[in-house]
C-alpha cells in the first residue's frame, strides 16, 4: 500500500465556546503541516477580532509580515520580534450571522533544523463595506521542531461551531 | 478497490552545491501540479525563477503581482519574460528561510498554462508576502520544471523543492 501524502493528524470542532485551541504533541515524521480553520468569535466589539498563533508554548521571537484588503484599501505592515504570529481577522458575534472565517496556514519542514516559517491566507467576508483578505508571511526566529500550535483571538473566545484541522504531508 | 491516491509527491529535491533543480520527465497523468520551494539560507541574495520545459527565449512568461512590503501594497507586473521571477526582492539573510508555492492547473492540457504562485518571506524587519499569477504561452503539456537561484548562487543543505501530482475524480 502507498504511503499517503496528505494525512489527517488531528481536529477540533468546538461544541461550546472556548477560549483558544492547541494542538500539542505533533508528531515530526511529516514533512510539512496545514493547519485549516473556519471560526467564528463570541466578542462584540466590531465585526472581526485579529487572530494569532504561538508555538511550542513560546512567547518570543516572532515577526511577521501582511498584504491586506478590507474592501475599501490595500495595505500592508508588519511586526518584528514580537510575541505572536497574526494570522488575520475572524468574525465576531456581530457579523453576519452564521458565518465563519476561512485560514489556511502551511508550515514547511516544520520539523527541520531552521527557524520556521509560515504561509498564510485568511478570509473573512461579511456583506458589508469592510472585510478582509489577509495573506501573511511569518516567521518563528527558532530551530525548534513545532511541536504545539495554539490558535487564539485577541479580545474574545471562539464560538461554537468553529473548526481546526490539522493535516501533515511527507514529500516521500 | 480503493480509490487512487489524490495527492502524491513525484519528486523531491534537496540541492546542496548547485544553484539549479530540475524536474524532468513529468508524466502526464496528474491533472494539477503543486511545486513547494523551500529555500534554506545562503547568506547572500538569493531568490528563486522557474521556466517551464526548459524553454529560456522566446519571452513567453508574463507575470502579475501583487504584494506587501510591510509598509505598502503594490502591485506589479512583467510581459515578454524569459522566467517567472518568484520574488522582486531577494533574501541575503544567514539564517531566515524563505516559501514559494507554485500551482499549475490542467499542466498537461492543451491550453497555455497559468500558474498560481505565493511567496512567503519574513526576515524580521523586512521582506515580503506574494500572490502572484503566471502565464506560460505554451500549449505543450508541461514536462520539465526548473527552479533556480538567480543570483546564481549554490543551494546549501535545507534546501527541499517537492513537486506534488493532483489527481482529480
Amino acid at each position: 500500500m502507498p504511503t499517503p501524502t496528505y494525512v489527517a493528524i488531528a481536529k477540533t470542532v468546538l461544541t461550546g465556546t472556548q477560549a483558544d485551541v492547541t494542538f500539542s504533541s505533533i508528531v515530526g515524521t511529516y514533512t510539512d503541516l496545514l493547519l485549516l480553520i473556519s471560526a467564528r468569535m463570541t466578542g462584540a466589539s466590531s465585526r472581526s477580532e485579529s487572530c494569532n498563533i504561538q508555538l511550542n508554548g513560546s512567547a518570543t521571537n516572532y515577526s511577521y509580515t501582511y498584504l491586506q484588503g478590507s474592501g475599501a484599501a490595500a495595505t500592508s505592515a508588519r511586526a518584528s520580534s514580537t510575541t505572536a504570529i497574526y494570522i488575520g481577522e475572524i468574525p465576531q458575534s456581530t457579523a453576519t450571522s452564521n458565518t465563519f472565517n476561512n485560514n489556511a496556514l502551511y508550515f514547511p519542514n516544520y520539523a527541520g533544523s531552521t527557524n520556521k516559517v509560515v504561509s498564510i491566507d485568511n478570509v473573512q467576508e461579511d456583506n458589508q463595506t469592510t472585510a478582509y483578505i489577509t495573506p501573511a508571511a511569518g516567521l518563528w526566529s527558532n530551530t525548534a521542531a513545532i511541536t504545539q500550535i495554539r490558535i487564539y483571538g485577541v479580545a474574545s473566545s471562539f464560538a461554537a461551531g468553529s473548526r481546526f484541522d490539522l493535516y501533515g504531508i511527507k514529500n516521500s | 478497490m480503493p480509490a487512487g491516491a489524490t495527492y502524491e509527491p513525484i519528486a523531491t529535491a534537496s540541492p546542496t552545491g548547485t544553484a539549479t533543480v530540475t524536474f524532468n520527465s513529468i508524466p502526464g497523468t496528474y491533472t494539477d501540479l503543486r511545486l513547494t520551494i523551500f529555500e534554506a539560507p545562503i547568506g547572500s541574495n538569493m531568490r528563486p525563477k522557474v521556466t517551464i520545459n526548459n524553454t529560456t527565449t522566446g519571452t513567453l512568461y508574463s507575470q502579475t503581482n501583487l504584494f506587501g512590503t510591510g509598509a505598502a501594497a503594490t502591485s506589479s507586473s512583467a510581459t515578454s519574460a524569459n522566467f517567472w521571477e518568484l520574488n522582486g526582492s531577494a533574501n541575503a539573510t544567514a539564517t531566515i528561510p524563505d516559501f514559494y508555492t507554485v500551482d499549475l492547473f490542467s499542466y498537461a492540457g492543451s491550453t497555455n498554462k497559468t500558474a498560481l504562485i505565493t511567496g512567503s518571506i519574513d526576515l524580521n524587519g523586512s521582506g515580503r508576502v506574494y500572490r502572484i499569477v503566471g502565464l506560460f504561452r505554451s500549449t505543450s503539456a508541461i514536462t520539465r520544471i526548473d527552479i533556480a537561484n538567480e543570483f546564481g548562487t549554490n543551494y546549501v543543505a535545507g534546501t527541499t523543492m517537492t513537486l506534488y501530482g493532483i489527481k482529480a475524480a
